[in-house]
């Protein structure tokens, strides 16, 4: 027996994080003895590859672990990737490990490399690949961690008849949530913390003074919005949209 | 040694289009401790190969599958099968 969760906290894909899958977890049940078998994750190749690209398109500078999960997800060796991004596998080693921080060049040289392996991998996730090449990653401030929301809709009976359905109903609820309400959460608990002007709130006005882009125009840091609107299920192509809005906001 | 009836089924199963895998709480833990990713087992599940077939106390077959992550390093998954279309993960071996 299988009883999808609303909510689960998955653990397992390799960051020092959860992601948190809405709708898309399923608990397994013994239907003979109403054991419970454990927790499936369905398509867990192409939900790692969404996380993936979700982070290179969030605006941020990748720490350590990112840059770490991002090569499990492309199935590359430390060397393999070093290659790809024409850089010393030492120093590739020495940022998965923490012991030297990823500088904007490489980290952007890695982010291009990623998104054009992985595009063809989650294939729901709304982007635009040539829009990595306009990010410039801000230094993450200190005590910002990243959260990341994945959503899954229940495609109706009849949109799963065939493979390329099925794969793209899956695509298409592989939902990243809006980048920048999760980062206005999270510079709204930082300022409460924080009386005086934040590290994102710097970030902010950096990013505004440089033209790049960050929180949307109107949006006051610290404060939180709601702009999952067109994200309810059923709407497959209104969320597509709307991711496509967060993707392309980094 | 490997099983090739045994590690035949194992691709067919978790290749499937409706293939899952069931992460039971025990494995869910060995997994965090020895650095294994979710993605990472299902790779191995779809191309490594059976080297070892157990039947536990009430019958059951489990398989124990090779295979190496992302860094090379050789890891061996141990499933139980659920057919038609279910492994559940008992837990993960790393061979360092």
């Amino acid at each position: 027996m299988t009883h999808t969760l609303d909510r689960y906290e998955e653990r397992l894909l390799g960051l020092p994080y959860p992601v948190v899958l809405l709708n898309a977890a399923e608990e397994i049940t013994d239907p003979d003895t109403g054991e419970v078998l454990g927790v499936a994750v369905p398509h867990a190749e192409e939900l790692a590859a969404a996380v993936a690209l979700a982070l290179c398109f969030q605006p941020f500078r990748l720490t350590g672990a990112e840059v770490r999960f991002i090569r499990r997800v492309l199935g590359m060796t430390g060397q393999e990737l070093a290659t790809a991004v024409e850089m010393d596998p030492a120093t590739l080693s020495r940022w998965e490990h923490g012991k030297q921080p990823v500088g904007e060049w490489a980290d952007k040289a890695l982010r291009m490399a990623a998104v054009l392996r992985l595009q063809d991998r989650a294939p729901g996730f709304s982007h635009n690949p040539s829009d990595v090449v306009s990010i410039h990653p801000a230094a993450r401030p200190d005590g910002l961690e990243l959260a990341v929301e994945v959503r899954r809709i229940r495609p109706l009976a009849s949109e799963i008849e065939s493979d390329a359905a099925g794969w793209d109903a899956l695509a298409k609820a592989a939902l990243i949530r809006d980048w920048v309400s999760v980062l206005q959460e999270q510079a709204a608990a930082q300022a409460s913390r924080t009386p005086r002007r934040s590290g994102l709130q710097r970030d902010e006005t950096d990013r505004r003074k440089s033209g790049l882009p960050g929180l949307p125009a109107g949006a006051e840091p610290g404060r939180e919005q709601h702009q999952d609107a067109g994200l309810d299920e059923g709407n497959a192509g209104a969320q597509g949209g709307g991711k496509g809005e967060a993707g392309r906001s980094g | 040694m490997t099983y090739r009836d045994e590690t035949a089924r194992l691709h067919a199963i978790a290749r499937a289009r409706g293939f899952r895998l069931v992460v039971t709480r025990h494995a869910e833990e060995q997994m965090a401790d020895r650095d294994v990713a979710r993605f990472e087992v299902e790779r191995v599940l779809q191309a490594g190969a059976v080297v070892m077939v157990e039947t536990d106390p009430r019958g059951r077959e489990t398989w124990r599958v090779a295979g190496h992550d992302s860094d090379g390093r050789r890891i061996e998954p141990v499933v139980e099968v659920r057919p038609p279309s279910m492994l559940r993960l008992v837990t993960v071996i790393r061979v360092d």
